[in-house]
């Protein structure tokens, strides 16, 4: 289960709303590389984890990927407050904004509503633990492309912190992936579902 | 110690707590990490208090119901007043 904290992971103040910024950072809500997609994919794949190691590692980030979904929500819902249907229409945001308002709602910037498609949960934990570091650099890269676009230094401080935490991910499935070879036979790593055609050693 | 201020020295503490936590599920056996986790933990226990006596409760529970935990601010509510 999971019990709800009643702050932030990081703190988040927008001053200036910006509907353009929010039609742009929109996609890490539930984008095909947002933070939906990862918090889905990891409390699913958790469940066919071979070692405590993994089971505690995905469930860990899975929760903080939870975390981070909220703080792209909230930068989003600071972004679009107080808007003038003037302001909403020269920033391109009219197309959400007919549809949704200032609701926070699961879609990519192009307006394509979330998809469970954007995952895999294999069972298997080598093809799950290299999705999951495919999915943090893609990840990185988007917040990479926000800060390309985005200028305002309240907004850019916080896709800051959350293009670190990727990398950090990055690191840990890295690890993770590495203490699940370790216990594997080191004649053949890959060619095997872990835990399904060959034991691996639970300490 | 302003509010704002105390907000995130709050997060802060919470946040290294976290990372550390994350990092020992890779190095379980790290015993440096534990003693920072644990110096943090002393901290944290601190700052809480005061945090929550500012704020309200940070979790549902005995505390955690009714006016104080519906209390404004919310985490995506911009507060007025800056660190």
């Amino acid at each position: 289960m999971w019990e709800y904290q009643k702050t932030l992971q990081y703190p988040i103040r927008i001053q200036n709303p910006n509907p353009l910024y929010a039609k742009i950072i929109q996609s890490q809500y539930g984008g095909p590389d947002g933070e939906l997609g990862a918090s889905l994919r990891y409390l699913s794949q958790r469940f066919a984890m071979p070692t405590p190691e993994l089971k505690g590692l995905l469930t860990d980030i899975g929760t903080e990927e939870l975390g981070h979904l909220e703080m792209v929500g909230t930068i989003v819902h600071q972004l679009t407050r107080n808007l003038s249907a003037e302001e909403i229409k020269r920033s391109g945001f009219e197309s959400y904004f007919v549809d949704h308002t200032n609701g926070v709602y699961p879609a990519s910037s192009a307006g394509v509503p979330f998809t469970a498609a954007y995952l895999q949960s294999k069972g298997d934990a080598i093809a799950d633990l290299t999705e999951n570091m495919a999915a943090e650099q893609k990840a990185r890269v988007t917040y990479d492309n926000i800060l390309r676009l985005v200028d305002d230094p309240d907004v850019r401080d916080v896709i800051k912190f959350l293009r670190e935490r990727e990398i950090v991910h990055f690191q840990r499935f890295g690890e993770g992936l590495r203490l699940l070879t370790d216990q594997l036979n080191a004649k053949n790593f890959y060619a095997f579902t872990p835990g399904v055609d060959q034991p691996v050693d639970v300490h | 110690m302003n509010k704002n201020c105390l907000k995130v020295r709050f997060m802060a503490i919470r946040f290294s707590i976290w990372d550390l936590h994350l990092y020992l599920d890779t190095h379980p056996d790290d015993t440096q990490a534990k003693r920072l986790l644990e110096q943090y933990e002393e901290q944290y226990a601190l700052i809480k208090a005061e945090y929550e006596a500012q704020y309200g409760p940070l979790t549902p529970g005995i505390e955690g119901a009714g006016a104080a935990w519906l209390k404004d601010p919310w985490p995506w509510d911009i507060e007025r007043g800056a660190c």
